[in-house]
């Protein structure tokens, strides 16, 4: 059994972390937390994704042997019924055997078939990774440099050239470069390195990232990308990885 | 200009000029054949629907003219054209008469009534026609439409033959179905997409109250488009393949390589227009490519237009009939001989005929890529760069 209550906001906060990279994927539900694994069907990208039970203003969970619940969750279809209501609480509810889920916002209450675990992909392996360069930067100074990316070309270079990180896209015309001195960021290790990444992919992140105020970017040579972020005023994460381009 | 040119196909004029002079210099020098009266009296092999002035457009029948042409070939299913040359094509094709009468979409005139029956027609029907003028002939190409000889304004149209129209057709559109379902459904008793774009054509589908007549060359995408969704629904529920497959095909100057990928479903397509081939006319080869992802597209493929979508559906007919999916990369290109657009049918039949040959198997990516680069003129190495799916590294890379 599954009870909770929630801000609307905050959870429509978390559908659109998820939406991000994948549509569908295994929600589990355990004592402590809402966590779930997903990678995208080309296995370019995947997100980890964790809300802490004291997010919630209500959350009540008991499974007979303490085991985690999994719920099958289409999120585009969640998010639009999420997109119904306003700014109120949401309660939550699932029923014993996993098969619906009630979304309850004021009066109304949405009964959504909750799909079957089996039918998804498995949950992917976490790679075993390590980023030599952290780079901390602000959200917005992020999302508006993809955002003029988007209108250039279809390729991401992101790098640190000593203390400098830079974003940088190339069109047939034009060229697009964000470079940011250590001292205008939260936080770089210097060094030299970059990877390519597609940019359809770090846009939909960014669009993802919701209302947070800075983002962790961790890069590797010609390595996959992580972004890390909190929500909920540091009750939940959320991880992105990203696939590299071959350069 | 060139890169405008590979995009446009002469179809849409981006160039911002009256006609497409590369298409008007190929007519001027195919025009001027024979002349017929005001009575024509044969077979009438399809419909056409236009698609200037929409919704108000010109309609009617296609028509050989039985004495010139042989007329089991011209009816022929576009696979079996694969076996004649470009020349034998045209003069084939230019004995084809397109007779049309401006109607609006949604006209329900006994003339339109008697053109849905020759659409659903399984056999060419007998028709007699009476035009307003003597039709001269005069090819017309283009990149979607296979190619026809003359035009012609008619009159009158009588069907002087009981059409045979299909049972199984007859009973689905008599269904209120919507147009998306009855595809569907006649797709999957076996009647192929040239006879459904057809009927979808002449209006027969869709709900009473919306059934409208559509353009030709728009119907043609749209059933590619159509059962493609259909067939990839279920492609999805299939395992991946368990190795790299390529298949290869070539028709009057379009060589098709076709990479399968052990992955989920995600499609690719390349096509490299040599220089001095048909929609390339400067000093170097113009390169397209569109992609979509497993979730599909939801924007039309404008770099390549109709030819991504008859490809894509010869690619799913193929996984569909091996119950497996697959990420595909296809690689078509177009030398200089590909002198006059037939149709986006080439490339649909010629990508179904690579799928009838047998594939060369690899286990590994690299070896496939540099079998690849030995079949096809470009260079690999170029390509993989452009490519969203062969340029992009994948988390399973790195778990371990």
């Amino acid at each position: 059994m599954f009870e909770a209550e929630i801000d609307a906001g905050l959870l429509k906060e978390c559908v659109e972390a998820i939406v991000a990279v994948v549509d569908e994927g295994k929600v589990r539900i355990s004592d402590e937390d809402l966590n779930l694994r997903a990678v995208d069907p080309s296995n370019v990208a995947m997100v980890t994704f964790q809300l802490q039970r004291d997010a919630f203003d209500v959350y009540r969970f008991s499974n007979g042997d303490g085991a985690e619940l999994e719920m099958g969750i289409d999120f585009p279809k969640l998010g639009g019924i999420l997109g119904i209501g306003g700014r109120e609480q949401v309660r939550l509810s699932v029923d014993d055997n996993v098969q619906k889920l009630n979304v309850q916002m004021g009066s109304l209450t949405y009964t959504v078939n909750l799909l079957d675990p089996s039918s998804l992909r498995k949950e992917p392996k976490v790679p075993e990774l390590e980023f030599p360069v952290q780079v901390v930067i602000d959200t917005e100074e992020f999302r508006r440099t993809i955002r003029a990316a988007e209108k250039i070309g279809e390729h991401i270079l992101f790098g640190v050239e000593g203390d400098e990180f830079y974003m940088e896209v190339e069109g047939e015309m034009d060229k697009l470069r964000l470079g940011m001195r250590k001292e205008q960021l939260i936080h770089l290790t210097p060094g030299t390195l970059h990877s390519l990444f597609t940019l359809d992919y770090i846009s939909a992140m960014s669009k993802g990232m919701g209302h947070v105020d800075h983002i962790t970017l961790n890069l590797g040579k010609n390595y996959p990308l992580q972004i890390e972020f909190e929500i909920a005023d540091g009750k939940g994460k959320v991880s992105y990885l990203l696939a590299p381009r071959v350069e | 200009m060139r890169g405008l040119c590979a995009v446009c196909k002469g179809s849409r004029l981006l160039c911002g000029l009256k006609t497409c002079p590369i298409l008007k210099a190929i007519l001027r020098r195919q025009s001027g054949l024979s002349n017929l009266s005001n009575d024509f009296s044969g077979p009438s092999t399809s419909v056409f629907v236009g698609r200037i002035g929409y919704p108000e457009v010109g309609v009617g029948p296609l028509a050989v003219i039985p004495e010139q042409t042989d007329l089991e070939l011209s009816t022929a299913h576009p696979a079996e054209w694969l076996a004649m040359g470009m020349d034998r094509l045209i003069e084939l094709r230019g004995t084809t008469l397109r007779a049309r009468k401006p109607e609006h979409i949604r006209s329900k005139t006994g003339f339109i009534a008697d053109l849905k029956e020759l659409a659903m027609a399984e056999r060419p029907t007998d028709v007699e026609l009476r035009f307003g003028s003597k039709p001269t002939f005069k090819f017309a190409f283009s990149d979607i439409l296979p190619p026809t000889g003359a035009s012609v304004r008619v009159e009158n149209m009588r069907i002087v033959e009981n059409p045979r129209i299909p049972k199984k057709v007859e009973r689905i559109v008599t269904d209120d179905l919507n147009a998306v379902e009855a595809v569907n459904m006649l797709y999957s008793t076996g009647v192929d997409v040239y006879k459904l774009s057809e009927i979808l054509s002449a209006g027969i589908l869709g709900r009473n109250r919306v059934k409208k007549l559509v353009p030709t060359r728009w119907s043609i995408t749209a059933t590619d488009d159509i059962v493609f969704r259909y067939l990839s629904a279920e492609l999805k529920d299939y395992p991946p393949l368990d190795s790299f497959l390529v298949y290869e095909s070539m028709y009057l100057g379009n060589r098709f390589v076709i990479l399968l990928l052990p992955s989920l479903f995600e499609y690719e397509n390349f096509e490299i227009w040599f220089s001095g081939s048909l929609w390339s006319r400067g000093s170097s080869s113009t390169i397209l490519g569109e992609y979509e992802g497993y979730n599909g597209r939801k924007r039309y493929a404008t770099d390549e237009g109709g030819g991504y979508y008859a490809a894509r559906l010869a690619v799913a007919e193929a996984l569909s009939r091996m119950r497996r999916q697959a990420g595909v990369v296809v690689f078509r290109e177009i030398e200089p001989s590909y002198v006059l657009p037939l149709g986006v049918w080439v490339v649909r039949e010629t990508v179904r005929a690579a799928f009838r040959n047998r594939a060369e198997k690899f286990q590994r990516l690299e070896e496939a890529l540099s079998y690849i680069n030995s079949r096809l003129l470009s260079d690999i190495k170029e390509l993989k760069v452009k490519s969203k799916i062969l340029g992009q590294r994948r988390l399973d890379d790195y778990w371990r």
